[in-house]
C-alpha cells in the first residue's frame, strides 16, 4: 500500500470512508481543540512580573522552575520559581530586616523585600482566595 | 508454508500475532527518527490496534496494544522506565476511547481519531502527573491535540484501506495451537 | 458538511462579546512599603490610567510627608528651630491634627513627633538598622521629651502654623500618613470615574464599592506565619482595614526580637502583650493611627479606646489568641 502523495486523493478516501457519525466526530473534536486553544480552559499561563525599583526587570513563566538572581539594594535577591509558584529567596544576612519565604502562585498576589527594592507579582493563572490581605 | 493470504482462511491467532509484529515494528520504526519530538509521533501503531478491533473484536485490539507497549518497550530498553509509562497510558486510553465509542455508528476514521486524541490526553495527564516540576504541558494541551486529530484521522484512513483489503478474505474462527496452516 | 461546520463557528465566535469586568492589580514599591491597587473594571486603558494617577498622587503625598526625604514639607519643618512658629502645609496640618487628635484620646500611645526617636532606632533606614540604640541614648531623649511641651498647631492670617518645643520632637507622620495617602489615592480614582478598587498600602487597606455583586473578600495575614490567613472578612466599601503588628519590620539581636512600634513612654518598641492589631474604620488615616495606638496600649486600654472612636477591632495576643470586638465581621481562621 503505498501512500498517494496527492491531497486530494486523501480528501476522496476521507470522504468514502467516513460514516456521518465520523464527520461530527471530526468537525465537533475540531471546533472544541480550536475552542481550547483560543480560549484555554486553565487561563492564560502565569508569569511572574520582577521589578527593582519599580522598574520591570524579568517576566518569568511559572511552568519552567528555576532560580533568578536580582541585584537588590541590599545584596543579590533570589527570585525562585517552583511547581508554579515564585517566592523571594533573601540570603539571610543581619543587614535585612526579615525574611520573606512565602510562595506566591495566584493572579495578582505579591511579594517584596522592601528595603531590597525587589518586587515580584503574578499575572495571569488562577484567581486568589482573597482580593486583598490587611498585614 | 503456503503462501499467505490467498487461500487459507485467516486464523486469528495469526493474525493478532501478525498485527501486533506489526505495530511493534511501527513504534519502533517511529522510535528511532525522533525528528518531530516525543510528542507528535505519527503513532501507525495505532492502526494496527484499530484493524484488530474491527477484524477480531476487542480482546483481540488489547492484546495487540498490550504486546506493543511491552515488547517496544523491551526491546528500546525502555521497559518500566517512564516512557514505558507514557506510552502505556497513551495505549490505554486509546483503548478505553475504542471500547466505549459507539462501533457501528462511527468508522476508522471516526474511531481512530477518537483513540489518537485519548491517547495524547493519557500521555499528557501522565506527564503531568509523573513531572509536576513541569506544568506547562497543560497549557499546550490544545496544540497538542491537533497533532492528535490530524495523526487520528490519517491512520484512520489507512486502517480503512487496510480493512478494505481484508474485506476480501475468508476469516476462520480457529484460535488453535494445533493445525500448521 | 460544510454547512456544519459553518453552523459551529458561528457558534464559537458568538462567544465573543464585551469583556467583563474582572480584577486587575497594578503594585508598586512607594513610601517604604508595597503598594497594590486593585479595580474591579472592565479592563481598558481607563483603569490603567486611574491607577498610574492613584500611585502619582501617593508619590506625591510621600514626597510632602517624608520624614526621610530631605526636601519634603515635613523635614523643612524638622530642620527648623525649635520653639518657633514655622509655616504648615494645610494637607500636612490635616494629618499632622489627627494625629494629635489621636495622641490625646490615646494618652499619648500614638505620637506623630518621635522622629529623632525613630531615627535613632533606624527601622527606616536604608540600609536598616540592625542592633538597638544605646539605652544612653534613649533615656536621653525620654528625658528631654518629657522637658517639652507637645506639638502645636495654630491658625493665622497667612495660614496655618507649627511649633515644635524642642530637639526631643520631630515629625514623624509613618503612623499615619500611609493612611491618609490610601484615602486621597482612592478619593483620586473615584475622581477618575473608578467605583470599586482596594488601595493596600503595605497591609492598610481603604477599600470603595465591591465586586459586582459580591463584596470583597479580604484576609488578616497571621503574624507568625506569612503564609497564613488567620481571619478573613468580606466587606464593602467605602471602609478602611488597617493592621499594625510586630512582625513588619523588625531585627532580632541577640535572640530578641526589635520591631518598629515604639512606644513613647518608654522610647522602645512597644511590649503590650499584642502581635498585632486590625482595625476597621471609615477612614483609613483614622484607622492608621488607631492600630498603632491600639497596639502600644494592650488590650484593655487598646480596646476602650476602639470603641471611644467608634471602630471596630481584631487584637492577636502574644499567645496567638483572637480578641475582637462585638462587631467586627470577620471569621476567625488561624490558630
Amino acid at each position: 500500500m503505498k501512500r498517494d502523495g496527492a491531497f486530494s486523493g486523501w480528501l476522496a478516501l476521507l470522504a468514502a470512508s467516513a460514516t456521518p457519525a465520523d464527520r461530527w466526530l471530526l468537525a465537533l473534536s475540531a471546533t472544541a481543540i480550536v475552542a481550547g486553544i483560543w480560549w484555554p480552559l486553565h487561563g492564560v499561563a502565569s508569569h511572574a512580573r520582577v521589578a527593582l525599583n519599580n522598574q520591570p526587570v524579568m517576566r518569568l513563566p511559572l511552568h519552567q522552575d528555576g532560580e533568578f538572581p536580582v541585584q537588590g539594594r541590599l545584596g543579590e535577591v533570589a527570585v525562585q520559581v517552583r511547581e508554579g509558584r515564585v517566592r523571594l529567596l533573601e540570603y539571610a544576612s543581619p543587614r535585612m530586616i526579615g525574611t520573606r519565604t512565602g510562595w506566591i502562585s495566584r493572579a495578582g498576589q505579591v511579594t517584596a523585600c522592601v528595603p531590597c527594592g525587589v518586587m515580584v507579582q503574578v499575572e495571569g493563572g488562577e484567581q486568589n482566595r482573597y482580593d486583598a490581605l490587611a498585614k | 508454508m503456503t503462501p499467505w493470504p490467498n487461500e487459507t482462511p485467516l486464523r486469528h491467532d495469526l493474525m493478532i500475532a501478525l498485527l501486533a509484529a506489526a505495530a511493534v515494528a511501527s513504534h519502533l520504526l517511529e522510535a528511532v527518527l525522533p525528528a518531530l519530538g516525543p510528542w507528535f509521533k505519527p503513532g501507525l501503531a495505532n492502526i494496527f490496534t484499530l484493524v484488530a478491533l474491527l477484524t477480531l473484536g476487542w480482546r483481540a485490539a488489547l492484546a495487540v496494544s498490550l504486546v506493543r507497549v511491552l515488547v517496544a518497550s523491551l526491546m528500546l530498553g525502555t521497559l518500566f522506565s517512564p516512557t514505558f509509562f507514557f506510552s502505556l497510558a497513551g495505549a490505554m486510553g486509546a483503548m478505553l476511547a475504542l471500547l466505549l465509542a459507539p462501533r457501528p455508528l462511527l468508522g476508522p476514521v471516526g474511531l481512530s481519531t477518537l483513540a489518537s486524541l485519548a491517547h495524547m490526553t493519557a500521555q499528557v495527564a501522565m506527564g503531568q502527573w509523573l513531572f509536576f516540576n513541569n506544568t506547562a504541558l497543560y497549557y499546550a494541551l490544545p496544540w497538542f491535540l491537533v497533532g492528535a486529530w490530524l495523526t487520528g484521522v490519517i491512520n484512520g484512513l489507512l486502517a480503512h484501506l487496510i480493512l478494505e483489503k481484508f474485506r476480501h478474505y475468508e476469516w476462520s474462527d480457529h484460535y488453535g495451537l494445533d493445525s500448521a496452516s | 458538511m460544510s454547512r456544519l461546520i459553518l453552523v459551529l463557528f458561528l457558534l464559537l465566535i458568538t462567544g465573543c462579546g464585551t469583556p467583563a469586568p474582572t480584577s486587575q492589580h497594578a503594585s508598586r514599591l512607594l513610601m517604604g512599603t508595597l503598594i497594590t491597587i486593585t479595580v474591579w473594571a472592565e479592563p481598558g486603558n481607563k483603569t490603567a490610567e486611574a491607577m498610574r494617577a492613584a500611585f502619582a498622587e501617593m508619590a506625591r503625598i510621600e514626597a510632602l510627608m517624608s520624614s526621610h526625604r530631605g526636601d519634603s514639607a515635613v523635614s523643612v519643618i524638622n530642620q527648623g528651630p525649635r520653639g518657633n512658629w514655622l509655616p504648615l502645609n494645610p494637607e500636612v496640618a490635616q494629618v499632622v491634627e489627627e494625629g494629635l487628635r489621636v495622641q490625646a484620646r490615646s494618652a499619648g500611645a500614638f505620637d506623630p513627633g518621635l522622629w529623632p526617636l525613630s531615627r535613632l532606632w533606624g527601622f527606616s533606614r536604608d540600609p536598616p538598622a540592625t542592633t538597638p540604640p544605646a539605652a544612653g541614648e534613649i533615656a536621653a531623649w525620654l528625658q528631654e521629651r518629657r522637658q517639652g511641651e507637645s506639638i502645636t498647631i495654630r491658625d493665622t492670617a497667612t495660614g496655618r502654623q507649627i511649633r515644635l518645643p524642642n530637639a526631643a520632637a520631630g515629625l514623624d507622620l509613618g503612623g499615619i500618613a500611609k493612611g491618609y495617602a490610601v484615602d486621597r489615592a482612592l478619593e483620586t480614582l473615584t475622581q477618575q470615574g473608578v467605583a470599586n478598587a482596594i488601595v493596600n498600602a503595605g497591609g492598610n487597606l481603604g477599600l470603595i464599592g465591591s465586586k459586582g455583586d459580591q463584596p470583597w473578600r479580604l484576609g488578616i495575614q497571621n503574624p507568625r506565619d506569612e503564609n497564613s490567613v488567620a481571619a478573613e472578612l468580606s466587606l464593602r466599601g467605602p471602609m478602611a482595614l488597617v493592621t499594625s503588628g510586630d512582625y513588619e519590620r523588625f531585627f532580632i539581636h541577640e535572640g530578641q526580637r526589635y520591631h518598629h512600634i515604639l512606644d513613647p513612654q518608654r522610647g522602645e518598641p512597644s511590649a503590650a502583650g499584642l502581635m498585632s492589631v486590625t482595625i476597621l474604620h471609615p477612614s483609613t488615616m483614622t484607622a492608621d493611627a488607631l492600630s498603632t495606638a491600639v497596639f502600644v496600649l494592650g488590650r484593655a486600654k487598646g480596646l476602650a479606646l476602639v470603641e471611644q472612636e467608634k471602630a471596630e477591632a481584631l487584637l492577636v495576643l502574644t499567645d496567638g489568641s483572637p480578641v475582637a470586638t462585638p462587631g467586627f465581621p470577620g471569621t476567625w481562621l488561624g490558630p
